[in-house]
């Protein structure tokens, strides 16, 4: 049955195409973000060290990752070093000795970092965990369908979406790892073992914060009693705590990776409500959408996703969110839009927005992808200032902001309304 | 048609491109204005056609306090060969300002100074906060900062940029593309193989 299923998947031309463009695209194409997530990374298979948060704290900083990042290039928790850096122990024979000089560095000569003999190679292998994690995905989505033609359909909504080449393997982010551990959560919540999924939300937890915030939603509906969802919180929590819990005691973890700027960015918008005090609108959202789920969906357990993505997309629509963070969602819209056909309208207007939010919003992932290939596309005009001569290049940003929150809200009460009916 | 597509693919052939040479993007430090006259920063051009020099001001008071970019050979004592006046109001808050110049053709290996200063004296004008980045220690070897004419242990948060036409560019870019692509072949093999294998198993699909 499994071979049966492999064999299904990997012979399909739907599989062959992604794969295809997914290894095309990979040696030439990243962000400054992939560099500087394994300038940590390599610390466990060429140097030992488990604790990479002494190293980003006291150890000397690239020139190109200090420009970038300062020392802030690895705010994530443990199990993204270990899970990332036991990938590069397994590979490191391809990476070859010279790897070291290449990701320490070249002081300010960047030139030499791009132009490195090997540098498709590093590309490459560097993307390499995202590429599992990836196929991991694709057969989990398979999984939520019985349908034959269903599964064909959420396979090629997942492997043939240009979100999906475009994050891990055109830019390089690692951002499809927890969401594939989220996906999965659902998966066993849904199949009424709450408890898994809990687990499950918190193991993706341990790779980036964000689960934590959907837990106390997956308690609330999943849990029968307050004594199970207390169990389900807290067997959520218990991967996160039991990966994290070495690390407490560092300064540098506790204020990068615990109380991180970027896990608090939802807080970055308030409205005032006079003297000196204010309201937060995310919270606002998600206070309500909790509230919903704990009335409206207490025990449809089968119907857990709905809140989620709900919390998610008001996420993005009240935050000024990193681009890449939107393949969270990304895996449970492919499943509604398989399931409605009528759907697939909005999801090809997501991308869209998507990529327009990318060309006038996000900095540097656009053309500066490819300065790989060559040196010259760093020196090319930013796309966001080639839009600023069509438009006023501060009211295009806010224009997407807008519609992103337009598709938020008009994807939420659709997504009520249907469950309703 | 044709010749207009002719004269459209000159046009973008002739046109040009501001390559980046020479940067220290790091800003640790802040040199503030109302403590010195004149501010500047020495460099070698690595190419020729020297054309932008982008230096990181600010002005957080958005004042339009004048000002006066210089370039120079050598030593800042030598006659300026680029002048450009502007105001606090041209300074770029956001990104580093450009002071764009007419091209130096023969800028290449040649040492520079850049240099910025307030037009006028700090009893006409309190030049508010207005202040330039720059990063102590010596991660740009090339050259270093002065304030008044000494030098400092720092560098200026600075860049410059050349003009290089477009077909060179492009002609430039696609050498550099291929002897790479060779100086890996035993990666590059492996990638081909499996494209190659790829396509045969897409073709077998069918």
């Amino acid at each position: 049955m499994l071979l049966k299923n492999l064999k299904a998947v990997f012979s399909s031309k739907t599989f062959l195409i992604g794969l295809l463009i997914r290894i095309m695209v990979m040696p030439f194409t990243g962000h400054w973000d992939l560099r500087g997530i394994n300038f940590a990374v390599y610390n466990l298979p060429f140097k030992g060290i488990t604790n990479v948060y002494e190293v980003a704290a006291h150890e000397p900083v690239d020139y190109i990752v200090n420009v970038n990042f300062s020392r802030e290039y690895f705010i994530y928790p443990p199990l993204t070093y270990f899970t990332l850096g036991s990938f590069m122990t397994l590979l490191k024979p391809l990476y070859g000795s010279e790897f070291v000089h290449w990701i320490q560095g070249y002081g300010n000569d960047i030139k030499s970092v791009i132009t490195h003999p090997y540098v498709y190679r590093y590309l490459f292998l560097m993307k390499i965990p995202y590429l599992f994690f990836d196929i991991c995905i694709l057969f989990l989505l398979r999984r939520f369908f019985s349908k034959p033609k269903d599964q064909h359909t959420a396979m090629k909504y997942w492997w043939l979406n240009p979100i999906v080449i475009f994050l891990p393997y055109l830019w390089g982010q690692f951002d499809l790892i927890p969401a594939f551990f989220v996906l999965w959560g659902i998966f066993y919540a849904n199949k009424s073992k709450p408890i898994i999924g809990a687990l499950l939300f918190g193991i993706g937890a341990a790779f980036k914060n964000y689960p934590l915030m959907l837990l106390p939603i997956l308690a609330v509906v999943s849990g029968k009693s307050f004594k199970e969802m207390i169990k389900i919180m807290l067997a959520g929590v218990l991967p996160f705590i039991l990966t994290t819990l070495p690390f407490w005691g560092h300064e540098f973890f506790r204020d990068t990776v615990l109380l991180s700027w970027q896990s608090q960015k939802m807080l970055d918008f308030m409205w005032g409500i006079g003297g000196n005090d204010g309201i937060y609108p995310f919270v606002i959202g998600y206070g309500v959408i909790f509230l919903f789920s704990l009335y409206n969906l207490k025990g449809k357990i089968h119907q857990v996703s709905i809140p989620i993505v709900l919390t998610l997309m008001w996420y993005y629509s009240t935050t000024t969110f990193h681009q890449q963070w939107f393949i969270w969602v990304l895996p449970i819209l492919v499943i509604y839009a398989v399931n409605n056909q009528k759907l697939k309208y909005i999801g090809l207007w997501i991308i869209g927005l998507f990529f327009l939010r990318l060309a006038v919003i996000q900095a540097d992932a656009t053309t500066e992808l490819f300065r790989w290939v060559a040196p010259a596309f760093e020196d090319f005009p930013k796309t966001r200032v080639i839009m600023g001569m069509i438009y006023d290049i501060n009211k295009f940003r806010n224009l997407v902001n807008s519609l992103f929150l337009a598709t938020t809200l008009w994807l939420s009460t659709y997504l009520i309304s249907k469950e309703r009916t | 048609m044709k010749k207009l597509l002719i004269v459209l693919f000159s046009a973008i052939m002739l046109a040009g491109c501001n390559r980046q040479d020479v940067h220290q993007a790091l800003g640790s430090k802040r040199i503030l204005f109302s403590r010195a006259n004149i501010v500047s920063q020495s460099f070698v051009s690595s190419a020729p056609n020297l054309n932008i020099v982008s230096i990181c001001l600010r002005n957080p008071d958005r004042t339009l306090t004048p000002f006066e970019f210089t370039l120079h050979i050598a030593t800042s004592s030598s006659q300026a060969i680029r002048t450009l006046e502007f105001t606090g109001g041209n300074i770029d808050n956001q990104d580093c300002t450009r002071f764009q110049f007419e091209p130096i053709p023969s800028s290449q290996g040649q040492l520079y100074v850049a240099q910025i200063k307030p037009k006028l004296g700090l009893e006409e004008d309190p030049r508010s906060n207005i202040y330039l980045e720059a990063n102590q220690g010596d991660d740009y070897l090339g050259g270093q900062a002065y304030t008044d004419d000494v030098p400092t242990s720092y560098d200026l948060h600075f860049k410059t940029s050349y003009r290089q036409d477009l077909k060179t560019v492009l002609s430039e870019s696609f050498s550099n593309f291929i002897s790479r692509i060779f100086q890996d072949p035993i990666f590059f093999i492996l990638y081909a193989i499996s494209i190659i294998c790829l396509i045969f198993l897409l073709k077998k699909n069918r």
